[in-house]
């Protein structure tokens, strides 16, 4: 198994931001990335950037990261049901590298990465990773040009480039193997059309042991659950 | 695939091609998802001004025989009431979701299970009933878009989707049966010129003459008997030789059937209902299980609903006990495995 260990203290950026289509993984990948570099030594700060969906989201979490020792930053307890585009000012605090290691969620599709664009400014060009999170199972997803698409849109909307795909195939509790390797195929071919590198392959820990890929594996642990 | 794409999904895949609507959390995706997808299948999507807007263009279409459908949350589902009852009055086919969230007033965007009366005993004026379905997982809110859009034209009346913001916003994986051919009724009726139909047709809900009025009452009254007797679907999980029945619909259904599986590790004879229909609701099912049961158990995100629906079935024959979150809260297993103990323990009815 080639397990994911590409951080290190000399190519590891500073920032890695998570966007993706809605409902792309994005959250559970962001997560499982930061407790694996916080495995690894380094210093982390999550941010919860996520304006859209209030029911699935990062900061639901914040206690477990925190027990960690992970620091997470999300909108107040008090706001977090708000149904606002409510950020905290401390995202600046992690933007200019104060806080360590910093991993964004972004929110899905081109209205999630519209709050990631007020942040352009404060992103610094060289310090930063943009990952596109694809599950190709999703239905606005499923192919190359439906990838391409929504890429282009988050780009747009944040206006910041993407450096790199990050392949999420599965569908839920249903994935079983068969399903990360057929998915795992069409996310290859839109980084051949698309240009972009496939950084690494994300898949549900139990999983992980019988995937061969060339890629590095990120095993998974899910953190966002359904109260049964 | 979220629940409300599958919302979207299962509208397109039951030959709906209108949609009006309006965004509103937690509901808010089936909008985005159908103002993507609509066009792809040269469908109509137009996003109104209003919630009022979106039903009465409902209205609309439905006159002129599309297969027509609209949604929202509690407060806009509450704007649309009055031409809901329009809408029954004038027997016209169409399909409402109601993505439901915690309430009364503007309320929070948490799920909630409170426009049970709202959409089972009718919200607006006048005598009329429409049927109402509650999925509990995503494909089956993939799968009861078409049996709602079917219901719908068989008996020319509004039938509503009635799920709550988890059954939105979870995801689920599905499978999408896309070989089922889609036959959609003719409709004679429809309001679509002369060119169509040899005779004049007039769709209206006013009826001046009293007696008239009265006769439009009775065909609905009998319509709505029919749909009873045949149209009432329930499901159950190990209720033969249950002592205590949970009942509990859509999200909070789920909770209960690992509840079921928890009481019965501990050696409680638990058992599960859960309508499908909350209108028809399955009273036969609760009246036989009446006899059986040492008494109901009825969970919901609600202060108590469906629960008098289960005390009508009961008839008193067993004692009924709520149990629910309230304001956008979810119930656990092990609180609802605390309170069935609770009841089985103890006679009389509560909440």
């Amino acid at each position: 198994m080639n397990l994911y260990k590409k951080a290190d203290m000399k190519t590891q950026k500073q920032l890695s931001l998570f966007a993706g289509g809605f409902g792309s993984g994005k959250t559970e990948v962001a997560l499982n990335y930061a407790v694996n570099l916080h495995q690894k030594g380094f210093p982390v700060t999550v941010v919860d950037l996520d304006i859209l969906n209030h029911y699935f989201r990062a900061g639901a979490v914040k206690k477990n990261l925190e027990k960690m020792g992970i620091s997470m930053i999300c909108p107040r307890e008090e706001l977090a049901y708000a149904d606002l585009p409510a950020l905290s000012p401390g995202i600046y605090g992690v933007l200019q590298g104060g806080k360590g290691y910093g991993v964004l969620d972004i929110g899905g599709d081109d209205l999630g990465a519209m709050a990631l664009s007020r942040f352009r400014e404060n992103i610094p060009e060289d310090g930063h990773c943009f990952f596109l999170v694809v599950n190709p199972y999703r239905p606005m997803t499923t192919d190359v040009k439906g990838i391409d698409k929504v890429k282009r849109s988050i780009e747009s909307a944040s206006r910041l480039k993407f450096h790199a795909l990050v392949s999420n195939p599965n569908l839920g509790y249903g994935t079983d193997i068969e399903t990360v390797m057929d998915g795992y195929q069409i996310v290859m071919k839109a980084s051949e059309e698309l240009g972009l590198p496939v950084d690494f392959l994300s898949v549900r820990r139990d999983l992980a042991d019988h995937i061969a890929a060339e890629l590095p594996l990120l095993p998974m642990d899910i953190y966002m659950k359904p109260p049964w | 695939m979220k629940g409300n794409d599958a919302i979207g999904e299962g509208a397109i895949l039951a030959g709906c091609r209108h949609f009006f609507g309006y965004p509103i959390t937690p509901q808010s995706e089936v909008t985005h998802y159908l103002a993507k997808r609509l066009p792809e299948v040269g469908g109509l999507f137009m996003q109104a001004e209003s919630e009022l807007a979106s039903i009465n263009l409902v209205f609309g279409a439905a006159c002129a025989g599309a297969r027509v459908m609209t949604a929202s949350s509690g407060p806009g589902i509450s704007l649309m009431q009055e031409e809901l009852s329009f809408l029954a009055g004038s027997e016209l086919p169409c399909v409402l979701v109601n993505i439901m969230r915690g309430g009364p007033g503007l309320g929070n965007i948490g799920p909630s299970q409170a426009d049970y009366f709202q959409a089972t005993k009718g919200g607006g004026h006048g005598d009329y009933h429409i049927i109402v379905l509650a999925p509990n997982s995503v494909q089956e809110i993939l799968d009861i878009m078409k049996k709602a859009f079917d219901l719908s034209d068989m008996y020319r009346m509004p039938a509503m989707v009635l799920a709550d913001g988890i059954m939105g916003q979870m995801m689920e994986p599905v499978v999408i049966d896309e070989e089922k051919s889609i036959e959609i009724p003719p409709r004679p009726w429809a309001t679509i010129g002369r060119d169509y139909h040899e005779d004049r047709n007039e769709i209206n809900s006013l009826f001046v003459i009293l007696e008239e009025m009265e006769e439009v009452n009775l065909r609905l009254l009998h319509k709505y008997e029919e749909i009873r007797a045949k149209e009432t679907l329930c499901e159950d999980y190990m209720l033969d030789d249950a002592e205590v029945a949970l009942v509990a619909f859509g999200t909070v259904s789920r909770i209960c059937r690992a509840v079921v599986d928890k009481a019965r590790e501990q050696g409680i004879r638990a058992g599960l209902i859960r309508p499908i229909t909350l209108w028809p609701f399955p009273y036969d099912v609760i009246s036989r299980t009446a006899k059986s049961v040492q008494c109901f158990l009825v969970v919901e995100m609600n202060m108590g609903q469906m629960f008098e629906d289960i005390e009508i079935g009961a008839k008193g024959r067993a004692p009924v006990y709520h149990y629910g979150r309230l304001g956008g809260m979810v119930p656990l297993a092990k609180d609802i495995l605390e309170e069935l103990k609770r009841v089985s323990e103890r006679g009389g009815t509560g909440r």
